[in-house]
């Protein structure tokens, strides 16, 4: 057990790195949480920074998950580190849980951020932000097999990097997630609905105090997030490859 | 099972309908250097990727160190480790990061992988450059980086997949003087590669693949004897009645160049005779693996005998 913890974190250590050693990419995951804030505070004022500070930590926690397909291919079919991998002692759930440790790792940094914002502007009361943090950890749950079912489907890194980008825009900007789900008229939620930030978002929001509880009721939304998870992991592990056939 | 490795009518069909391996029989000895050599798309990677446990075999046994490759994968993944074909290091980090990584995902604590990879990095001649990040470094090294990911790992076994691929030849001959040195420390070897000089140089036992088949093995001295001639000749001569004076020998050609099978000093000097009087540029040397290689693989226009 202590030597499959010792692997778990040296994978997440080790995909971390890169990142960590690339000032650039550093300082553009520290500035890019307060790029909407700022905007969405100098045109909506207060309301729009709060609602701003929610959209920043579901499109944190959905890239955390989407982006996940970058490094598996990149290390599947570029580097060939999941060759190097696959014949040495380390398990395949180790690997996927590594990876995804490091994607939840650089990505807290805007999570944090946001956070802090939080905290600052009096946004929730305790029990508010402990039920808003277990929405966002059930988020990142769902989303995480994401990233390996798109990354096991492709051996083009670029066709990868195109599908998560566009994906990226979908569960951040086409979701309501920098704004509440009662801003989009009736007749459109259904589609809405089809995208999974959708369910978060509209959850978080409710444990902030945000908006009401409308959209599916509360318990139709937690079943969609349920079902969604499920249903992520069942495609993950049908079709993440290690050994391969 | 005495062998390191033993594979028997080991087959791999890929869901192309791609029939990489047909039926091949290998025993890779423990403690030496064992050389895969074959042309590109010969089954030399799909091999190997059997027997590192990263592909399941159509059908056929493959065991490593007596365990089974499709049952027993997580016994040998104890005992193995792998430079897979272009693998790369990531850029961004440093050859000590990699070592130090590629230790701690082996399971060790943080001072034996402290320890390990700088040891590694030292005998490598890394040392100076373990704080650099990859991308400053040559082709070579970032190679030696990959080869001491895996020696950090104390795996008996060494599968090295067309390691040398891209290096310049000092380059090549630098890692060439490593993988020799751990020989001497009894690990074995499975190396891949489609250089002859290679396979010559560092190989106790060779394999020649080509389309998924066993064509040759053995000791490289013996396959190389099988040729069953002393000399090989090589001519060069642009014009075309050059084919009409070489045609009592037995030859192969490509482009203008005659590649002359020579077993006894008469011809050799008639050989040399024609080479002088028609201009010709002539060397004379021994067959080598280069030799077999072609005869075996072919792709040349044959010859008059």
């Amino acid at each position: 057990m202590r030597k499959a913890l010792v692997r778990i974190w040296a994978i997440c250590w080790y995909n971390t790195l890169p990142i960590l050693r690339n000032p650039l990419t550093f300082l553009t995951i520290v500035i890019w949480p307060i790029i909407p804030m700022l905007f969405m505070g100098i045109f909506l004022g207060e309301e729009g920074v709060r609602q701003a500070i929610v959209g920043i930590i579901i499109t944190s926690v959905s890239f955390s998950g989407i982006y996940v397909a970058q490094d598996y291919v990149f290390n599947r079919t570029i580097t060939k580190l999941q060759d190097f991998l696959v014949a040495s002692p380390l398990k395949q759930h180790e690997y996927i849980f590594g990876i995804t440790l490091s994607s939840l790792l650089t990505t807290s940094i805007a999570i944090l951020i946001g956070y802090m914002f939080m905290i600052y502007m009096h946004m929730a009361s305790l029990m508010g932000l402990i039920y808003f943090t277990f929405i966002i950890l059930a988020g990142a749950f769902m989303l995480e097999p994401l990233g390996f079912i798109i990354g096991s489907r492709f051996d083009d890194a670029g066709r990868v990097n195109g599908i998560t980008n566009i994906l990226a825009i979908i569960f951040s900007f086409v979701a309501p997630v920098y704004y509440p789900l009662d801003y989009i008229p009736e007749s459109y939620r259904f589609f809405t609905y089809l995208i999974p930030t959708t369910h978060i978002a509209h959850l978080a929001r409710v444990s902030l105090g945000l908006t009401g509880v409308e959209g599916l009721g509360f318990y139709n939304h937690i079943a969609v997030i349920a079902g969604l998870t499920i249903m992520m992991y069942l495609l993950g592990y049908r079709y993440s490859r290690w050994r391969e056939a | 099972m005495d062998s390191a490795v033993y594979t028997n009518k080991l087959v791999k069909v890929y869901s192309s309908g791609v029939r990489a391996l047909d039926g091949v029989n290998i025993e890779i000895p423990r403690g030496k250097i064992t050389c895969l050599l074959g042309p590109n798309g010969a089954g030399k990677t799909t091999f190997l990727r059997i027997i590192a446990t990263q592909l399941l075999p159509t059908s056929g046994e493959a065991y490593v160190m007596g365990y089974d490759v499709v049952e027993e994968a997580e016994r040998i993944r104890e005992l193995i480790a792998v430079v897979p074909q272009e693998g790369r290091p990531y850029l961004m980090v440093t050859p000590f990061d990699e070592l130090y990584m590629g230790a701690r995902i082996r399971g060790f604590s943080r001072e034996e992988a402290r320890r390990k990879a700088l040891d590694i990095l030292r005998r490598l001649d890394l040392y100076e450059f373990k704080d650099q990040k990859i991308i400053k470094l040559s082709g070579g090294q970032r190679q030696k980086v990959l080869l001491g990911r895996t020696l950090v790992s104390d795996a008996e076994i060494l599968f090295l997949d067309e390691p040398t691929i891209g290096l310049d030849p000092v380059s090549r001959r630098h890692l060439w003087n490593d993988i020799l040195s751990l020989k001497d420390e009894g690990k074995t070897i499975l190396i891949t590669t489609h250089y002859m000089e290679e396979a010559e140089a560092i190989a106790d036992y060779l394999y020649i693949i080509h389309r998924g088949k066993v064509i040759a093995s053995g000791r490289v001295s013996d396959i190389i004897s099988t040729l069953g001639y002393e000399m090989v000749v090589y001519m060069i001569a642009d014009e075309w009645e050059a084919a009409e004076k070489l045609s009592r020998f037995r030859y192969e050609k490509i482009g203008n160049k005659y590649m002359i099978q020579v077993d006894d000093k008469k011809d050799l000097f008639d050989l040399v005779r024609i080479a002088v009087e028609n201009g010709y540029v002539i060397t004379i040397k021994q067959p080598s693996l280069e030799d077999v290689f072609v005869k075996l693989v072919g792709g040349y226009e044959e010859g008059a005998s």
